[in-house]
């Protein structure tokens, strides 16, 4: 296990020194569908198995690479339940605006949920990128008010999550529905804006709250608390879904009785398990093809899932309040 | 005198030869992982060196001279991508690319000096950067792009890799030191003293910085095209990295600006030390970069080559102290 400052350059380098100095024959990949794109070249030339267990954006898994396995589904369908929340709703928002950073996952997750929101009747009225990193967004969210959105959906990281909602609230710009991907499952965002993450919706690739569980650990509310135990934080789901790469390998490793690359790929592709995760299931691209995000809103400073209806904890509040 | 020439001379083949051996043999007894962590130590030589070029001699610091390092990169990457143009041809014109690109920059940015140099050129990176971020149909955007991987075996691309930065950085070094040896170099030597006297003693100035800066940034241009077919993927904040720039610029300050060999040895210093001890810790690698840079300019402020020359006059003593004083200032 080495780090790599998040640095593509250090990771190349260390998936090489895993592979040709400690003779490493499967890998977990690293934070990132950008790094993971660099460091799973790697793994294909050398035919080292790379787990991704926190990189989904599609483009990783359209190169035809025969050594990479996603435990995520794509990164495409993140904004899916959220979209179909809204489209289920006697009035549902009419104008939806989607904004991204220049980011590979983020853009995905912005595009799929472009495709679903037309394929849903819903009229996308305004589409942008933006820089990484920006740290003003008050210029796009004016434009977005004067395009007349009513739903607000964001694909960026925690920061712009929180920027985009602390400048809409300076804006008084208050749309009936304001849903993010990773932003607003990391419990910091709730937290540092208090009652203003009130009513926001987001994409939730797994949480402690949901029903699934297998034999190895239990249900998805056991390993929760052990983690918390072990680690002193609750997981979110990059936790889950690494503790679940790591449970998938073993599996494939046993069942194929050997450490032979291509054996345990057989094994890794046949799997068909239901795990404290969700479903799983590969592609022949190496996606998990059996699993899908779960909807959620903020209520009372809390995640309550709603969406698939049959996991549902509670109502929809809408609108959401205003600021 | 003519025999402690000829055994200067003598001792000199026999240094060559080492260097040679310990330049050459590597890729083929050291594993794959070494291999790459000395492939990009020649990659970070030939950058100092092509930035040494701006900051040693004209004594112009381009910061953001990482620009031509990106500009070579994603012009390698979409001819390949987009016009399947064989890696060498696509990587001349990256080198030619960046170097136009300099030049036509330079007429405007060189009448600016010191610090507001500096800004201008990190914010043409970052200008640049965004412009190929956006111009996504070509360049794949914020999404990256896939850079078509080298046809043969894992050895053959690992020697391939080795002997192209190597021959990069022998290219830069060895510009360096023809430029630091012709009327070029006495040009940049006395605007990097004085501007305005050199200027008012005829030397073509602008002329003279427009050159520099277009051939450093061809080097840099090549390295990044270079850089572009090892990595196999892009995406902009990889390659118009203002870090990595900085990093460049110390290692080349840590080694000894203006001298021919100097960034070399602080490209390999810095990015030896960088893999060996601080990389292997969280967040504290910074750290101790900017406790290197803070020590640098406190105690070695010209480098590591200067040091070793005071060093050695200083353990000689006497008349040996004269004689490198008499080759330095002569070289």
């Amino acid at each position: 296990m080495y780090d790599d400052r998040s640095d593509p350059q250090t990771s190349v380098r260390l998936t090489t020194r895993l592979i040709t100095e400690d003779g490493v024959r499967f890998i977990f990949g690293p934070y990132s569908s950008g790094i993971t794109n660099a460091t799973s070249a790697i793994g294909e030339r050398y035919r080292v198995i790379t787990i991704a267990t926190t990189a989904n954006a599609p483009d990783l898994y359209e190169r035809g690479y025969r050594y990479l396995f996603g435990t995520l589904p794509l990164a495409t369908t993140y904004l899916h339940p959220v979209l179909e929340m809204a489209a289920a709703l006697p009035e549902p928002p009419e104008k939806v605006a989607i904004i991204t950073p220049e980011n590979l996952f983020a853009i995905a997750a912005a595009e799929g949920a472009r495709q679903k929101a037309e394929e849903l009747g819903l009229k996308v009225v305004y589409f942008a990128r933006y820089p990484q990193d920006t740290t003003d967004v008050s210029s796009l969210l004016s434009a977005i008010r004067d395009a007349g959105a009513d739903m607000l959906l964001s694909t960026g990281f925690l920061q712009d999550g929180m920027l985009i909602v602390r400048q809409a609230k300076e804006l008084r710009y208050n749309p009936k529905i304001m849903g993010f991907t990773v932003a607003a499952s990391i419990p910091d965002f709730r937290t540092n804006l208090g009652r203003d993450a009130e009513g926001i919706m987001g994409g939730e690739w797994w949480a402690p709250s949901m029903a699934w569980e297998d034999d190895f650990f239990g249900s998805a509310s056991q390993y929760a608390e052990e983690f918390e135990q072990r680690f002193g934080y609750v997981p979110t789901y990059h936790a889950a879904s690494s503790s679940i790469g790591g449970y998938l390998l073993q599996l494939a490793i046993e069942r194929a009785g050997t450490l032979d690359t291509e054996a345990v790929r057989r094994e890794l592709l046949a799997l068909d398990e239901v795990t404290m995760f969700g479903p799983i299931r590969f592609s022949d691209k190496g996606v998990n093809e059996a699993s899908s995000a779960a909807g959620f809103q903020i209520q009372d400073g809390q995640i309550v899932l709603l969406w698939p209806e049959d996991i549902s904890e509670g109502s929809l509040v809408y609108p959401k309040p205003g600021w | 005198m003519n025999g402690s020439s000829m055994g200067r001379r003598g001792a000199g083949l026999i240094l060559g030869a080492v260097v040679l051996a310990a330049l050459v043999l590597p890729p083929f007894y050291l594993s794959g992982y070494w291999v790459r962590v000395i492939t990009g130590l020649l990659m970070y030589g030939a950058l100092a060196s092509a930035i040494n070029i701006m900051v040693g001699l004209a004594g112009y610091p381009a910061l953001g001279n990482i620009v031509f390092f990106g500009t070579g990169a994603y012009t390698v990457a979409v001819l390949m991508v987009k016009a399947d143009t064989p890696f060498f041809l696509a990587l001349a014109v990256a080198g030619v690319v960046a170097a136009v690109y300099a030049a036509l920059l330079g007429a405007a940015v060189l009448r600016l000096r010191g610090a507001y140099f500096s800004i201008a050129t990190i914010g043409i990176n970052h200008a640049t950067s965004e412009l190929v971020t956006n111009l996504d149909g070509l360049t794949g955007g914020g999404r990256g792009t896939i850079v078509p991987f080298f046809p043969g075996s894992i050895e053959a691309e690992r020697m391939f890799f080795y002997f192209l930065m190597l021959a990069l950085m022998l290219l830069a070094t060895g510009t360096v030191y023809l430029i630091s040896r012709n009327r070029l170099g006495y040009g940049l030597r006395a605007i990097k003293a004085d501007e305005q006297a050199a200027s008012v003693m005829g030397v073509n100035t602008t002329r003279y910085k427009v050159l520099a800066w277009t051939i450093s940034a061809g080097l840099t241009g090549l390295v990044g095209g270079a850089y572009a077919y090892w990595l196999a993927f892009l995406e902009p904040p990889y390659v118009f990295d203002i870090v990595m720039s900085v990093k460049v610029y110390i290692m080349a300050i840590l080694g000894g600006a203006g001298t021919v060999i100097g960034p070399v040895v602080g490209a390999f210093f810095l990015e030896l030390l960088s893999e060996l001890i601080w990389g292997r810790f969280l967040e504290a690698h910074m750290l101790v970069l900017g406790i290197v840079v803070v020590l640098v300019v406190l105690f070695v402020p010209r480098g590591f080559v200067d040091l070793a020359g005071r060093l050695a006059r200083a353990l000689a003593g006497g008349s040996a102290s004269r004689r490198a004083e008499g080759v330095r200032s002569d070289g």
